[in-house]
């Protein structure tokens, strides 16, 4: 049976609004062992922002951690539904090169998922089971 | 055929001296589209640091990019690869300490890096041919 976006994916979307620092951004991804988090303005859903996006594009170019996160996230979103199955997700990042997408359930954002929810350590092969399935004739 | 470790990891790793500033890996893993610095002290591989450890270990803290040398906050419990190693060890490898990226070095030399993600595209490819993913104990 193949697994469905729901069961991989970080459920309950971790937020920061668009003002909070880049600083706050990153502490919230450690305290929740997470490496993406939603950025919300004026509650709407803004963008995404990584531990990635704010290294390359805080630390490499001199901002300080005090500045505010919102500028720094990639808008543009692609999400993936809860009902998809897995192998959905890992063909939509492989398409678009990105990480981590959003999973949309009932019109609202609810989880991340990311290709470390994909690619869980204790369990390779169901994942490359799944890639495979993707790209059959690869 | 058994596939060995040069076949899949990323050649040419990013190095820099323990004594440079965290600012100046972010830069580097921008310039060089990475993720992953291998440190290195007195002409040794030390260590590596990764866009999450800048993350939760610099921003996360209130640490000063340009005043936190790279020394003091990359992980220093190395795991490595030779080139000539077979895959499967770098899959094991990557169970078993829970990394997702593992330096490869040569006569003390570090050349490439393997993550869970060269692994997961050399799974793929292997199982076109022989369906090796689709095996539970894979």
């Amino acid at each position: 049976m193949s697994a469905k976006v729901r069961d991989v994916m970080t459920p309950g979307p971790i937020g920061v609004d668009y003002y909070q620092s880049i600083g706050d951004a990153a502490r919230t991804m450690r305290d929740w062992g997470v490496g993406a988090v939603l950025v919300v303005h004026e509650q709407a859903l803004h963008g995404l922002v990584t531990d990635r996006d704010l290294v390359v594009r805080a630390v490499a170019e001199s901002r300080t951690p005090d500045e505010a996160v919102g500028p720094l996230s990639s808008g543009d979103l692609i999400g993936v539904n809860a009902e998809d199955d897995a192998a959905v997700a890992v063909r939509l990042m492989r398409e678009h090169a990105i990480g981590r997408l959003p999973v949309i359930e009932d019109g609202q954002v609810a989880g991340i998922v990311s290709m470390g929810d994909l690619t869980p350590q204790d369990d390779l092969a169901s994942v490359l089971s799944g890639v495979t399935k993707v790209h059959p004739n690869t | 055929m058994t596939t060995k470790v040069r076949d899949i990891m990323s050649p040419a790793p990013v190095s820099m001296a323990a004594t440079e500033p965290v600012s100046a890996a972010a830069r580097a893993m921008k310039e060089h589209g990475i993720g992953t610095v291998l440190v290195m002290a007195d002409g040794r591989l030390s260590g590596l640091v990764t866009d999450r450890d800048i993350t939760v270990r610099v921003l996360a803290e209130n640490r000063d990019p340009d005043g936190t040398r790279v020394g003091d906050i990359c992980s220093s419990e190395l795991a490595v690869l030779g080139p000539d190693d077979d895959v499967e060890q770098a899959a094991r490898l990557v169970r078993e300490r829970a990394v997702r990226r593992i330096p490869v070095v040569q006569d003390g030399t570090p050349v490439g890096v393997v993550s869970i993600g060269d692994l997961a595209l050399d799974k793929d490819q292997e199982s076109a041919r022989s369906h090796v993913a689709a095996r539970p104990d894979a």
